[in-house]
């Protein structure tokens, strides 16, 4: 049998050995140079060390094409297998925050109404293949409409809808009550914060509309609560020019308060939309300093990025399982396009089994279909890169930074 | 050489054995049965070093 190189192997040499992590079999090997000279030029000898290429996934079978196998059982996976059903629901599209990064200006700020609670459990039993569904909490604020939130968790009881619940909140009306008794009737088992630097800089990005003294130390004990409640936070450290270097000093604050809590995590995400967005090695660079910086590496999910499954659609816009619904009954793919109807894919009285093509004969742009990371973001953010930011996800940076270090 | 991760058995596994029709499809059967090996697959706890 002859070898190939695999097409996933992502090369980092550090000084003078090489560091191989494939990212589709998530194998990650150091080589010497003579080593690596062998790898570099597969052949069918059945010697110790070419065994050892191939037990890791480095080098396979030359007739295997790799990528169209996988690409088409992400396929079949991604249409066919059944998964429970994921809802974004938008309670509202107000905020008290006004974050110069928000994707949502210029949209209607308004609440969801009480009478789409009966329309999103029909939506749910009339889509629901596996029964369950997983909502996600999305706004503007969300809990700025709990009462709405506590409507539908009332209903989905009252039809035995089996359901679990993610919130993604900026955390200002969080507080103990809330976290104690409201997280659990509405089921929430993991929660997204996002802190974009230490205190001032904080509260100059969040610009709140009624700013509370001590408001930013209130939400990082609301984190603490809910961490001891048993809910998963991931803290979002939204990073742009400006505040990279705070979020350096937040990353240290927050390591220091959140060591211990396994279920505290930090997600750095670059924002887009900037005048002067950092480049692929300034993003790179970045992370390397973030990691560097914290005594728990494992804060970043980076061991995560390591081990996670290939991925089977690059986020909810590329599962038909997957469905945002705003405020006016709009049905999107991605939730980043609430409260602006021209992007809808339908209502929320339609019936989009059998007409929905997501995860049907995916294309990628030529940069995505031969990228070495393609298991690992599926192509990445297609609202990005309509907008013309760069579409790739965090995995790339975090895995090509730890791999610089290790 | 250092093996810091090994590869995952069951996506190796999946890619090498699994059988791509004339249109460059796969069985959802078949690929579930391999997804079940993979969830099974605990051998790899023990190599995780990151």
């Amino acid at each position: 049998m002859g070898y190939k190189k695999s097409d996933f192997n992502y090369v980092q040499q550090n000084g003078k050995s090489y560091l191989i992590y494939n990212t589709l079999y998530n194998s990650l090997v150091r080589l010497s140079e003579w080593e690596f000279a062998k790898f570099s030029n597969p052949d069918d000898s059945e010697d110790e060390l070419g065994n050892l290429f191939v037990e890791n996934g480095l080098w396979v079978d030359d007739r295997t094409d790799e990528r169209t196998k996988y690409l088409a059982c992400a396929e079949v996976y991604t249409l066919y297998a059944p998964r429970p059903l994921s809802i974004t629901i938008t309670t509202t599209l107000r905020c008290n925050a006004r974050c110069a990064y928000c994707y949502e200006k210029g949209v209607d700020q308004t609440d969801i109404g009480f009478s789409a609670a009966d329309k999103i459990i029909n939506f749910i039993k009339n889509h629901n293949k596996a029964n369950e569904v997983q909502l996600v909490w999305f706004g503007g604020e969300p809990l700025m409409n709990m009462s709405f939130m506590d409507l539908l968790c009332s209903r989905l009881n009252d039809e035995e809808i089996v359901f679990s619940s993610y919130i993604i909140s900026n955390g200002s009306l969080l507080n103990k009550e809330i976290i104690k008794t409201k997280f659990r009737f509405w089921n929430i088992k993991n929660m997204q914060i996002t802190l974009d630097g230490t205190e001032e800089v904080y509260k100059s990005i969040k610009k709140y509309r009624s700013p509370e003294e001590g408001e930013y130390y209130s939400i990082l004990n609301s984190i603490r609560i809910a961490a001891e409640e048993g809910v998963f936070v991931n803290i979002r450290l939204n990073i742009g020019r400006a505040n990279r270097n705070n979020i350096l000093e937040l990353v240290k604050e927050l390591d220091a308060i959140f060591y211990r809590y396994n279920n505290v995590v930090f997600y750095p995400a670059f924002i887009t939309g900037e005048k002067e967005p950092l480049s692929d090695e300034e993003c790179v660079e970045y992370i390397k300093q973030l990691l560097l910086s914290m005594k728990n590496i494992k804060k970043l999910t980076a061991g995560t990025k390591f081990y996670s499954l290939p991925r089977m659609h690059a986020c909810m816009n590329g599962d038909p399982q997957s469905f945002s619904i705003d405020v006016n009954g709009n049905v999107y793919s991605c939730e980043h396009y609430v409260g602006k109807p021209d992007h809808r894919i339908g209502k929320i009285e339609d019936n989009f089994n059998g007409r929905d093509s997501r995860g049907m004969d995916v294309r990628f742009q030529d940069e995505c279909q031969n990228c070495v990371f393609l298991p690992k973001c599926f192509g990445g953010c297609e609202a990005n890169r309509m907008e013309g930011d760069i579409p790739c996800m965090i995995e790339k940076y975090i895995i090509k930074a730890y791999l610089q270090i290790l | 050489m250092d093996v810091i991760i090994s590869a995952n058995d069951g996506i190796k596994r999946i890619i090498r054995d699994i059988v791509l029709d004339e249109n460059n499809k796969v069985n959802l059967e078949q690929l579930q049965e391999m997804v079940n090996s993979i969830a099974n697959d605990k051998g790899r706890d023990g190599v995780q070093k990151i």
